[in-house]
């Protein structure tokens, strides 16, 4: 290609992309050679730059006056009663937060795994009061229809709570005699019938080894 | 009950370690066990080591002088609720500090936003009166061209911020002001380590950029006011 040919604005626009290319790179840079944390081929390089490039050089001046006064507006003096004030407001919150604590130690007491436990326990022994799985309703063995027909048969003086005590008492007991008799003929059944299959594979066993 | 401010010389001088306040040294593991015992005096003592740069700090956010003072005591009522919650080191204070306090300017800047659509601009065409007064970084024994002039930097550089993307400004407020480090910045922001490191760098640049044209911009308003004068 003849070099007379090449347009003259297209080689501004090469020289122009260029120059934009080296300062976005050396711009990259910038803030590292301000600490001097550059090797030396790089310092020099971007040194260079800095002394043909305007535009760079003055960014690099503003970056070197920052790293020299940032630092500076790290701590402002407080306006006059500032610590003061702070310490109102949390005296402040430190009392609201002393009348919120009542309903927080409700809540928090309510919140404990204990109290689960214990809820569950309560909770168990209410049902059992209220069934028939000990065997004694202790409600429903008390009928006042039947308590006031009952009531003209016995002396005033038997009919105490001594007295219901006892009949509830007996009839505790006689609930539980059923159950376990309940449970006794279950047992009963359940070992003969164990007994029976154990004997019947026993004989089917002994004569497969004869 | 008055909470006259006071020297905690006497009451921690005792303390071996690494913090100082008002020339006295203390141990900041044994002043947070204090504070989560809700002791006034060593809580106060608290405050007084931190107040100054999360005063600061809400200020990068707000650059409101009243809204910096009420974000920076809620951060502080906040700390103090959840200080019981804060199970690390003296190391790990700051980064939860700081992220505490941030939290706080940004739903107040949301707040603000949703309340006053104009509010934002407001703040970020704020002037220089809003400045805080008290202000430490200045030299005492500066004369008062020179103290003029180094207010009108900071100045100048609370407004480049203001004009930054929020991203830019968390990163130049938590790392290049406070001084976290790049690790703590990506865990306040919940950002990779990497991306946190070449976020900072493109962060330095864009508050550069911007500070380089409003330094032109002030050159030229100067240059007209000189030629109408």
């Amino acid at each position: 290609m003849n070099h007379e040919q090449v347009p003259e604005h297209f080689t501004q626009q090469v020289l122009d992309t260029l120059q934009l290319d080296a300062c976005r790179q050396a711009q990259a840079l910038l803030d590292e050679h301000a600490h001097n944390l550059l090797p030396l081929l790089h310092a020099e390089l971007i040194r260079q730059h800095l002394e043909n490039c305007s535009d760079c050089r003055a960014l690099h001046t503003a970056i070197v006056m920052l790293n020299a006064r940032l630092p500076a507006l790290q701590s402002l003096r407080v306006p006059q009663g500032f610590t003061a004030s702070v310490m109102q407001r949390t005296v402040l919150q430190e009392v609201t937060r002393r009348h919120e604590q009542k309903p927080r130690r409700f809540v928090a007491w309510l919140m404990r795994p204990r109290f689960a436990l214990e809820s569950a326990y309560a909770m168990t022994v209410i049902v059992m009061l209220f069934s028939d799985l000990t065997g004694v309703n202790a409600f429903d063995t008390f009928d006042p229809a039947l308590w006031e027909r009952a009531r003209p048969r016995f002396p005033e003086s038997a009919m105490t709570f001594e007295h219901l005590s006892t009949q509830l008492s007996e009839q505790a007991e006689q609930q539980t005699e059923k159950m376990t008799t309940k449970y006794d003929d279950t047992a009963r059944a359940i070992e003969s019938w164990t007994r029976e299959k154990y004997t019947a594979f026993r004989e089917q066993y002994t004569a497969l080894m004869r | 009950m008055n909470w006259e401010p006071f020297s905690v010389r006497s009451v921690y001088n005792n303390r071996t370690t690494n913090f100082t306040l008002e020339g006295a040294t203390i141990d900041i593991e044994q002043l947070l066990q204090a504070c989560r015992r809700h002791e006034p005096l060593a809580w106060e003592a608290f405050v007084r080591l931190y107040q100054h740069r999360l005063y600061a700090l809400s200020f990068g956010y707000l650059r409101n002088t009243a809204e910096a003072e009420e974000l920076a005591q809620e951060a502080f009522v906040h700390v103090f609720r959840n200080l019981h919650q804060f199970s690390g080191h003296a190391a790990g204070l700051e980064p939860w500090l700081f992220a505490i306090t941030r939290h706080c300017c940004i739903d107040r800047q949301r707040h603000n936003k949703a309340r006053l659509p104009s509010a934002a601009n407001s703040v970020s065409n704020g002037t220089d009166d809003e400045w805080p007064e008290h202000d430490e970084l200045l030299d005492a024994g500066a004369t008062p061209e020179q103290t003029l002039a180094t207010k009108q930097d900071q100045n100048m550089l609370y407004r480049a911020l203001q004009e930054t993307s929020e991203e830019t400004r968390d990163l130049i407020l938590l790392k290049d002001i406070q001084g976290l480090k790049i690790e703590e910045v990506a865990n306040i922001l919940g950002l990779p380590v990497g991306t946190v490191k070449s976020k900072c760098h493109r962060a330095k640049i864009e508050l550069a950029k911007v500070l380089l044209r409003l330094g032109a911009e002030n050159d030229l308003r100067d240059s007209v006011q000189g030629a109408n004068s």
